[in-house]
């Protein structure tokens, strides 16, 4: 009779334990005002940061906590700085989206200075039941003292072999994307150590940055570097650059220099993939390690859409490719016209950089050879005509 | 395999020149009589009654920022006698400062073909003409093409064939770029042959409407497997002097006037002005072009 009580309520033990570990992970409870066990689990739900950009220096963090059994849940972030716990502050956190038993709360600290190194930080959940009682959970843990640490850097480095792999460099900003390099497999013959270092674009190493034309902005530097030292990759990586779209930006330009170079004036432009405007994201390929500058180009000016080649030979257009009208997106257009003023040829759409007319007939394209000749080009873009000539021979 | 050799021919389309054929909309092949058909039909030539010499300047698309573009035409007419027909000798250039220019020389001749083919001229008129042309394009290559020559020329010929009927009809044929004119830089890029059929017709008082000394013209061309059409008529008004034209195609609507200052010895001075108005090429108000004309 004993033992069969005795595990009835080893059962009930172990069926507890397993509702705790299945429902409290990764989280935790902790504290309350009035009873001595929590009567009920909270969940907190929020990624890691494991590094702040020391560029930007902002903290911004998504938390969504799931309060099922409470009436309501409000947050608050514990935080000190440069490991100093007598610098301790609690900031509130806004609100976010609430649906049913499921709140949203976003962090956002002021910006640290210049001398911060790093950042620890505990997010605390006050949870309110239906009679008035408030209990507190926490993050990273239901241990009070414990506290998450990110460091306050733009530096980040991974030993990366021959299966290839990813580089990330963190924002700190979880409302943008983080910067990051990816390795193809094979690109590597043995471990490399690959090394991303974003600098501010005004920092003394970039000093020298001369202005492109129509150019005014340097946005964001990084280097790309490895160790043992590789010029030029045997195969392109894949990179993304965060942050590094701005409001009111229209266009941006990635240029390449090698580490010793002076200027940006004779550096070499390299082809935007795309970019990705919610998580501020510039992607592209690159093949050489040095340094990557982004730059902002605003206030087109007329020039800034025509082509910069105004002759193209037609058996060389796959080389050198074709008449590359710049700066256009989908609802703007290219209109080719012979001198008779006959229209032969019509570009709706591009890829990133702009349009580009390879010397065929048709809409984007799609038709036979034109004739060698003069032709008229019209450019519609922000409601506005912009003309030129070029010359397509064969 | 003709098919695609058609498809994939080159320029010297030519449409800019000669301001009475262009204020017409360019159907001149059976109107061709005077400097301006060594460009339409060499064979109208041997119409012309007197020495001619023309020359053209011109201002295309005007209004359009960015595109500067200039044709100009300079042809000379010289009858001999019925005998021994009529000589000609035309250039004509389409050019675009900085970019690329075109350029032809023609020499041309043509009789009238009636005492061979014993033809009754009170009937009709008929004559053939052979042009040598040579064609010249000149290039101003960027950078990374500096490595090719910048121009490039290459010979060819046109043919034409012109009856004038007393009833006042006109039928022109005219085949041009006859001989394969290869302009290619890199690759063969012969100029298209262009096979142009036109037909007018001449009153000197219109039945019914009473439009005097006119005429109305059409030019079927035939290119690069393409189809298009030239439509356009004329009247020449107080006592003569004063020409009105009308006239299009596909792609622009022409207007154009002439007037002819008569002296002694038959010597007359004409100067013509046509206004082409694109209708696909946008905020252009209109390619001017003017002439002067001297015929002795």
């Amino acid at each position: 009779m004993i033992k069969k009580i005795s595990i009835e309520i080893l059962s009930l033990i172990v069926l507890f334990g397993v509702y705790v570990c299945t429902f409290a992970a990764p989280i935790n409870i902790v504290k309350s005002a009035f009873a001595k066990f929590p009567k009920v689990i909270a969940k907190i739900v929020h990624d890691e940061i494991v590094a702040v950009s020391s560029i930007d220096r902002l903290l911004n963090a998504k938390i969504s906590v799931d309060f099922t059994g409470y009436e309501s849940a409000t947050a608050k972030l514990v935080y000190y700085l440069n490991g100093d716990q007598s610098t301790k502050q609690e900031e509130p956190v806004n609100e976010g989206k609430k649906i049913n038993n499921k709140q949203d709360f976003y962090i956002s600290l002021p910006q640290f200075s210049d001398t911060d190194t790093s950042v620890s930080y505990q997010i605390k959940i006050a949870l309110k039941d239906a009679a008035g009682n408030t209990f507190y959970a926490y993050w990273p843990s239901s241990d009070t003292a414990k506290f998450n640490t990110s460091q306050i850097t733009s530096i980040a480095s991974k030993v990366i072999g021959t299966d290839g792999g990813i580089v990330e460099l963190e924002s700190g900003n979880q409302e943008i994307g983080n910067s990051a390099i990816t390795v193809q497999p094979g690109t590597f013959t043995s471990d490399i150590k690959v090394i991303i270092e974003e600098f501010d674009p005004n920092d003394e190493l970039f000093l020298s940055a001369g202005k492109a034309k129509s150019v005014q902005e340097r946005v964001r530097a990084y280097s790309i570097r490895t160790e043992p030292a590789i010029d030029t990759f045997k195969l392109p990586l894949s990179v993304q650059l965060s942050n590094a779209t701005q409001l009111n930006i229209q266009k941006f330009e990635l240029k390449y220099r090698k580490d010793n170079s002076t200027t940006w004036n004779k550096a070499e432009k390299i082809k935007i993939d795309n970019i990705d405007t919610v998580q501020k994201l510039l992607f592209a390929t690159v093949t050489k390690t040095g340094q990557y500058m982004i730059f902002a180009a605003s206030n087109l000016t007329d020039n800034d859409y025509r082509p910069e080649n105004r002759v193209r030979v037609k058996s060389r257009i796959s080389a050198y490719g074709g008449f590359k009208f710049n700066n256009l997106k989908d609802g703007d257009s290219v209109k080719i016209y012979t001198t008779s003023g006959k229209k032969i040829a019509e570009l709706t759409a591009g890829d990133y950089e702009g349009f580009e007319w390879k010397g065929r007939k048709g809409t984007n394209n799609s038709g036979d050879w034109a004739e060698s000749g003069t032709y008229i080009y019209q450019i519609k873009v922000n409601g506005k005509v912009i003309s030129g000539t070029i010359a397509f021979v064969w | 395999m003709v098919a695609i050799n058609q498809q994939v021919q080159a320029a010297f389309v030519d449409t800019y020149w000669g301001v009475r054929a262009l204020g017409m909309g360019g159907a001149y092949t059976a109107v061709a009589n005077d400097s301006n058909a060594p460009l339409y039909n060499i064979a109208g030539i041997s119409f012309a009654a007197q020495k001619e010499v023309t020359l053209m300047g011109s201002r295309l698309f005007a209004g359009v920022e960015g595109v500067e573009i200039g044709a100009n035409y300079l042809g000379y007419v010289h009858p001999i006698s019925l005998e021994y027909g009529a000589v000609s000798f035309a250039w004509s250039s389409t050019s675009t400062p900085g970019l690329r220019r075109e350029d032809t020389f023609n020499i041309g001749y043509a009789r009238e073909l009636n005492d061979i083919v014993n033809l009754d001229k009170e009937i009709v008129e008929i004559s053939a003409g052979l042009n040598l042309k040579y064609l010249m394009q000149e290039v101003k290559f960027d950078e990374e093409d500096k490595d090719l020559s910048t121009s490039k020329g290459a010979m060819t010929a046109d043919i034409g064939l012109l009856a004038m009927f007393s009833n006042g009809i006109g039928v022109g044929y005219s085949s041009k770029y006859l001989v394969p004119a290869d302009i290619g830089y890199l690759e063969k890029d012969e100029v298209n042959n262009v096979n142009v059929l036109g037909l007018s017709y001449y009153n000197e008082e219109l039945p019914y409407l009473k439009i005097p000394y006119f005429t109305i013209a059409m030019d079927v061309i035939f290119r690069d497997n393409e189809t298009s059409i030239r439509a356009g008529v004329e009247s020449y008004v107080i006592d003569g002097k004063l020409a009105i034209r009308l006239g299009g195609r596909e792609e622009a609507f022409d207007i154009g006037f002439g007037y002819e200052f008569a002296f002694a010895n038959e010597t007359k001075l004409i100067i013509d002005y046509a206004l082409e108005l694109p209708l696909q090429v946008e905020e252009s108000y209109g390619s001017h072009f003017i002439s002067l004309s001297f015929r002795f």
